[in-house]
């Protein structure tokens, strides 16, 4: 199999951008790149879910349109999506052959399916009892599961999108044994897309490494080099101008071996701790998916601790709600702006005072302002000086805030955290997806409020701009904080390491 | 005597069969029709009007009434399956839509028709519609297990995405579903106007169709269960109805209209104090667009 020049652009962002990719028989092939680097957008391309804008795919030397799950299928393509395929209401066997059942007249030859099944579940040793529900499995049967229903569908390429995410480190091992007794003894071809590096080079026989849905480069995993594959896949090129503050404060924020499970209830955090303090920028570099998402969280008050201690200003506040941790002064600007940001049908005005809004001069006592009342006015010239200074582009306050572009969220977000001064910024991805202008200006008004004495938690993926802007930083990776580290003294390729989690590669410390 | 109550009770059992089972076709594949009741009544009215336009077969108006249910449906699909509107939204304007257009229609283009005919028993005194109702419920059974037809149709109420990777089409399947199931509330519509009522009059339908629609819920979206509380509610309005003609003196008559939305109310609490969710295909409602 063979994908050349492949191009998909999606509204504003090009997914990937002429991509070439080839696949031998019988080997199995890591697709190695951050998140959003474009490896599910591809995979969805050869698998017939996204229409590519440009390049063309050859299966066999001959060249295939694959237009839908079904060409795919029966050009022996077959897709192990990180969302389940199963159907919860019926069993095992018959999410197996679902779409391709075995049919008499009318009726379906359940009898005939069990076998085939059974064969196959024989062939790959894939045991799993088809008598089943899904709901009666555990994740890495259910994964088993999927593996046979593309085989049932008679895959002979196997696209396995990030299917060691959900298993246990003993899950993993079998599947990966699992797999290469498949492109051993039965001469498979599989694609595996990963955001682990140890893991691509222990599962692939060659790599191909994508960035920001370009490949940097393919190589055969028994030669490649750890530290220039990481390099590869957090990149190069530095964009931002530092600056840095020698001003550091006190303690202002502290974790202490903070535990916490993600929304599946598995481990996220395994006893994370730092220490933020005033007037610095504490940079977390790692890949996303290390557990940023749920330390953010925690320290926010949105997730409970399973263990450990977080302080704000010396005060205990685990467990306590968002609304009080807020009072004590930590501002946060979320990753998901639309979700958390902001209310999108509500006015920028309205935006703007969220928090305070039920306090002096915004509101007479218990209530929001009425038609007529002098505080309505204070939202309105609160809304308008911030509008001026944010340089946030709308053609009024009263716009739904919703509705304007994501810089100029991102900005009244900002500029709504900071007009209540905190101490404390928890800034999570803050210039994701956003255009220079715009990523400039949030730079601008981080490093200036840290210069004012706010500590600024910055969490990114874009390890140029934690260098850029952080005081220190701190890589976290499989919910542990492996290191922190001087950005003066630590050179991209070091951080870039640890993110990855090589850390046990020469020259790391 | 007891012989004969119960199966004149029995004989009204196609009307909340037939919608529910329509119903629940509809909910099986994802689709919430909450025009059940406007639906039906449209059902009663087409049934009707065939009737007397197609010179008094009561097979034709049936069919007739049946593919005007499947054409309803089908406007369902569009808004809501094709279009991906609100299906709460959509489901109150066609239940508007329909049971005003239903009224509005009957009386702009009709004399008052009086059904003269009925069908004869074709065993123990039940007449072959009734026969038809439980055949139905025993092919859907059977479909819905062994078929790929059902396969497909439990796959795409539970997890469309699934099924739309496994090469089936979703939107079809909607499609079908909900106006299979749409045709099948009409044809309860249709029997109730020319078969039990032998007219048609405005607001007829009383309730029958919400009925159906709560009766898919109570039966926990299974054909059995859908099936038995079919069953029950019939006995429960066969009761109101030999109660009232009875001339109860003690209750008032009032309250024995109401009994048995009251023991719908009733076996709905349980239902829900007991499974809760369970049952419920997890896509019901949720439009699906694959980017």
């Amino acid at each position: 199999m063979e994908m050349r020049g492949i191009t998909k652009r999606f509204p504003g962002i090009i997914a990937n951008d002429g991509v070439d990719l080839d696949l031998r028989a019988g080997e199995i092939h890591g697709l190695l790149g951050e998140n959003g680097a474009g490896k599910t957008t591809l995979m969805n391309i050869l698998y017939g879910l996204y229409r590519m804008d440009d390049g063309e795919i050859l299966v066999d030397g001959e060249r295939a349109s694959i237009r839908s799950p079904r060409d795919a299928s029966s050009l022996g393509i077959g897709m192990i999506h990180q969302f389940s395929t199963l159907v919860r209401d019926l069993t095992v066997l018959e999410n197996v052959i679902l779409g391709r059942e075995p049919s008499g007249v009318a009726f379906i030859d359940l009898k005939l399916a069990e076998e085939q099944v059974k064969s196959l579940m024989g062939r790959y040793s894939l045991q799993v009892d088809l008598g089943a529900t899904p709901e009666q499995l555990t994740v890495s049967q259910r994964q088993k599961v999927e593996i046979l229903k593309a085989l049932y569908r008679g895959a002979r390429i196997l696209i396995m999108d990030e299917p060691t995410s959900v298993l246990s480190p003993q899950e993993k091992a079998e599947l990966m044994a699992a797999l290469r007794g498949m492109v051993e003894g039965e001469g498979l071809s599989i694609i595996f897309i990963t955001h682990k590096l140890p893991e691509a080079i222990a599962a692939s026989d060659r790599i191909t490494v994508l960035r920001k849905g370009r490949v940097v480069g393919t190589m055969d995993a028994r030669d490649a080099d750890p530290r220039a594959l990481a390099l590869m896949m957090v990149g190069r090129e530095t964009t931002f101008e530092s600056s840095r503050s020698d001003v550091r404060g006190k303690v202002v924020l502290e974790v202490d071996g903070v535990e916490a499970v993600d929304d599946t209830g598995r481990s996220a955090l395994g006893g994370v701790s730092l220490q933020l303090r005033e007037g610095e920028i504490l940079g977390l570099a790692g890949v996303s998916g290390n557990g940023q998402e749920e330390l953010v969280e925690v320290i926010t008050g949105l997730r409970p601790a399973s263990s450990g201690r977080v302080t704000v200003k010396g005060k205990d506040v685990t467990g306590l709600p968002p609304r009080r941790i807020r009072a004590l002064g930590v501002g946060y600007v979320p990753e998901d702006r639309m979700g958390r940001g902001v209310l999108p049908g509500l006015s920028v005005e309205e935006n703007l005072v969220l928090g305070v809004h039920g306090r002096q001069p915004y509101a007479e006592r218990w209530f929001l302002p009425l038609v007529g009342v002098t505080s309505e006015e204070e939202i309105r010239g609160h809304a308008e000086e911030k509008v001026a200074e944010y340089g946030i582009e709308t053609p009024n306050v009263e716009k739904e805030a919703g509705r304007l572009s994501g810089g100029n969220i991102q900005k009244l977000i900002l500029a709504r955290e900071l007009s209540v001064d905190p101490d404390i910024l928890i800034a999570e991805k803050p210039t994701a997806g956003l255009d220079v202008g715009s990523q400039e200006f949030i730079h601008r008004k981080l490093t200036e409020g840290r210069d004012r004495g706010m500590a600024v938690l910055l969490i990114s993926e874009d390890l140029d701009e934690i260098l850029a802007l952080s005081d220190r930083v701190a890589v976290i990776y499989e919910g542990v904080i492996v290191d922190v580290l001087d950005p003066e003294e630590a050179t991209r390729d070091e951080v870039g390491v640890l993110m990855t989690g090589l850390k046990s590669v020469p020259g790391a410390h | 005597m007891v012989h004969e109550t119960v199966i004149s009770i029995l004989s009204f059992f196609p009307v909340i069969g037939l919608a529910a089972l329509g119903g629940f076709i509809g909910q099986k594949g994802g689709v919430w029709n909450l025009a059940l009741e406007g639906v039906m009544a449209f059902g009663a009215f087409s049934g009707v009007f065939a009737y007397y336009y197609l010179g008094g077969s009561l097979w034709g108006a049936l069919l007739f009434s049946f593919l005007v249910g499947v054409v309803v449906g089908s406007l369902l699909s569009l808004l809501c399956v094709r279009l991906g509107l609100d299906q709460i939204v959509v489901g109150y304007g066609l239940w508007f839509l329909t049971e005003g257009l239903a009224g509005f229609l009957y009386y702009t283009t009709l004399p008052s028709v009086r059904i003269d005919k009925t069908f004869e028993p074709l065993f123990i005194s039940l007449d072959p519609f009734f026969y038809l109702t439980l055949t139905s419920y025993i092919v859907l059974h059977i479909v819905m297990r062994r078929t790929r037809q059902g396969l497909a149709l439990r796959a795409v109420g539970e997890n469309p995405r699934a099924a739309d990777v496994a090469g089936i089409d979703v939107g079809r399947v909607r499609w079908i579903s909900t106006a299979l199931g749409s045709a099948f509330v009409s044809l309860a519509g249709a029997y109730l106007s020319l078969v039990i009522l032998q007219g048609f009059t405005y607001k007829m339908v009383a309730g029958y169709g919400w009925t159906a629609f709560a009766l898919v819920i109570f039966g926990r979206w299974t054909t059995s269960g859908v099936f038995a509380g079919s069953l029950f509610f019939t006995f429960l309005i066969g009761l109101q109805t030999r109660l009232q003609v009875a001339g109860f003196q003690l209750i008032p008559p009032e309250f024995i209209v109401v009994l048995p939305y009251i023991g719908v109310i009733l076996a709905l609490s349980l239902a829900g104090a007991v499974g809760r969710r369970a049952g419920m295909p997890s896509a019901l409602g949720v439009h699906y667009e694959r980017e």
